[in-house]
């Protein structure tokens, strides 16, 4: 409006035409637009990092600030003004990088705060693993005297029943309550094992064949069993783990008809209880 | 009475007089003004970037924060204030992409280095 109020001032009484002229040349000169150039490249470069999730979730806001600096730089600048055009798409590239390296920036640090987290946790892991390890080896330790336990239960020929820990039979001869030799070595290793386990009790239980009558048969049992106390006894077993009874012919285990069933029926019953 | 206020609407006058004179005169005599806001702040990016370790992760960008700088104190000497002001806003602009790249280098590098003691770690076990 300035211009033309100039114009038609300076112009004077002049003719319209040439005032028509002027103002189409004066307009084209002020307002014939000129894309600044760089500014395409620009906008591509920022279309880019926009559809790339990781710099538009990154760096959200200074993508929002480089769009604003994009579109200023789109803008047309006159002819004179290509320094302006030139000015503007140097800020908007400049940032647009900016965000592209805040966006980078912040990756990096979450990418840290992700190895961070993961480091943390193989370390916790490892913790883990060592306490694991260690209650494993607890558990081995205390197989181990299972184990031992399982190995002294062989060394003793006994078997594990419902009454308890069931010795072989010790056996005796005919009509006597001396011990055998093979009976004294199973002893042998009952003493050894009751020194390690001096909580326990054993029951003494004598047997006899059905030979004879059940009252010389009730009092032979009842020293078979002595015998094996006195045995146990004199091996330094305290008598008061001890419990001696005598069940005469009542309780046979082999057949008494047959030479081998009455030689089982000899027997004391030795049973480990706790 | 009316003596003394004619007396102090002269005084007011050729207060009012003397005011516009050195507003005419300063305008006519000055230069224009150096964009001093835009200098300092350029000055401040390009400090905060060297400080940053720029020179170390994102030299070019550092580089061409301080030629434009030059270049804008150029402008101010050569009383070109419009071009200068426009080379300072590059200059810091350049000096902020310095220090925004400068960042991004040392992070990632951090992470490297993050990486090489996972490895080691896992390595020893």
């Amino acid at each position: 409006m300035n211009t033309f109020s100039l114009v038609k001032h300076r112009v004077g009484g002049m003719a319209g035409p040439t005032l028509a002229l002027t103002t189409v040349l004066l307009t084209a000169c002020a307002f014939s637009p000129v894309a600044p150039t760089g500014a395409q490249d620009v906008r591509s470069k920022l279309t880019e990092l926009q559809n790339n999730p990781d710099m538009a979730n990154n760096a959200a806001e200074e993508l929002r600030v480089a769009e604003e600096a994009v579109i200023v730089a789109e803008e047309a600048v006159g002819r004179g003004d290509t320094e302006l055009g030139e000015h503007r798409v140097y800020m908007a590239d400049n940032l647009v990088e900016i965000a592209e390296a805040k966006a980078r920036t912040r990756l990096a640090e979450a990418d840290r705060t992700r190895i961070e987290e993961e480091q943390e946790s193989s370390r916790l892991a490892a913790a883990q693993e060592r306490e694991n390890e260690s209650v494993q080896t607890d558990l081995l330790a205390s197989s181990v005297t299972d184990s031992d336990l399982q190995q002294e239960i062989e060394a003793l020929n006994a078997e594990v029943t419902d009454r308890g820990l069931e010795l072989a039979d010790v056996l005796f001869a005919f009509g006597s309550s001396e011990l055998s030799e093979s009976g004294s070595q199973n002893l042998d290793r009952l003493v050894t094992f009751l020194n390690g386990h001096p909580e326990l009790y054993v029951l003494l239980e004598g047997h006899t064949d059905n030979v004879g009558d059940a009252e010389f048969n009730q009092g032979l049992s009842q020293r078979r069993a002595e015998s094996v106390q006195q045995y146990l006894t004199d091996h330094g077993i305290r008598e008061s783990m001890l419990v001696v009874s005598g069940f005469g012919l009542e309780r046979p285990v082999g057949n008494n008809r047959t030479v081998s069933g009455r030689e089982q029926n000899r027997r004391v019953e030795v049973i480990i209880e706790d | 009475m009316n003596h003394l206020n004619t007396t102090v609407i002269r005084h007011r006058l050729s207060l009012l007089g003397l005011l516009m004179l050195i507003a005419l005169l300063a305008a006519c005599a000055s230069t224009p003004m150096a964009p001093a806001d835009s200098l300092d702040a350029a000055r401040n990016a390009i400090a905060s970037a060297e400080q940053a370790g720029a020179s170390q992760h994102a030299a070019p960008e550092l580089e061409e924060a301080k030629a434009r700088m030059v270049m804008a104190e150029e402008a101010v000497e050569d009383e070109n204030m419009a071009n200068a002001d426009r080379l300072a806003q590059q200059s810091r602009i350049a000096a902020e992409l310095a220090m925004a790249k400068t960042e991004t280098a040392m992070a990632e590098e951090f992470n490297r280095g993050l990486g090489g003691t996972d490895m080691q770690q896992q390595g020893d076990q």
